[in-house]
């Protein structure tokens, strides 16, 4: 992983379209502005596994299992 | 065409049937088609058959037959049939829960396909269905 220190309103810039900016930094919370185009998905991560999660299960369903 | 679903058996398809996810389900960004395929006559249920591997099959519904209020998005066309994926624990149907956090947005017309991502807190992965203070099968109230 690429590891870089900065300071509070400074960004980050990942390829030509994405800016990352750091906002806010209070205690152990840290605020994150994101600029990225409307066909990058961002997401905080852990929804994003969850639903990786249960889409999976989803392909897991027994067929006798389901309701009628 | 034909694939053979593991589930299903045999199935005959058309090119115009094909539901297409530009970037996959979430998960599973390198399974773009699909077949939607119902699961019994009058069954809210539907499973997205991927076309290319036949073993994988998400379970959907339509959340709203459920959930009559869920309303994923503001400005519904009324092409946009909403679909969340299923989830039902092995012998445990009363513990059936939707994803209505990422529900799948699919154009009726054009056959494309998306599933977003709500992460504003307002629905969960895990939205039961059933309430389990209730007999297996009696749906819980609105």
């Amino acid at each position: 992983m690429l590891v870089l220190t900065r300071k509070l309103g400074q960004s980050i810039v990942i390829g030509d379209e994405i800016e990352v900016v750091v906002l806010e930094v209070r205690g152990e919370q840290v605020r994150i502005g994101i600029k990225a185009p409307k066909t990058v998905m961002v997401h905080r991560k852990e929804i994003y596994e969850q639903i990786q999660e249960v889409n999976k299960s989803s392909t897991e369903v027994r067929t006798e299992d389901i309701p009628d | 065409m034909i694939i053979n679903g593991t589930r299903f058996g045999q199935i005959e398809f058309t090119e115009s049937d094909i539901i297409h996810f530009d970037e996959g389900l979430i998960g599973f960004p390198k399974l773009q088609d699909f077949l939607l395929v119902p699961h019994k006559k009058d069954s809210p249920f539907r499973w997205l058959q991927a076309v290319v591997e036949p073993s994988i099959a998400f379970l959907v519904a339509e959340p709203t037959h459920f959930v009559p209020n869920y309303h994923p998005v503001k400005a519904n066309s009324e092409e946009t049939i909403v679909l969340a994926t299923v989830t039902i624990p092995a012998g445990c149907p009363d513990d059936m829960t939707l994803n209505l956090a990422g529900p799948i947005l699919l154009d009726g017309t054009s056959k494309k396909a998306k599933q977003i991502v709500l992460d504003d807190g307002s629905y969960t992965v895990r939205h039961r269905v059933f309430d389990k203070s209730k007999p297996v099968g009696e749906k819980a109230a609105a």
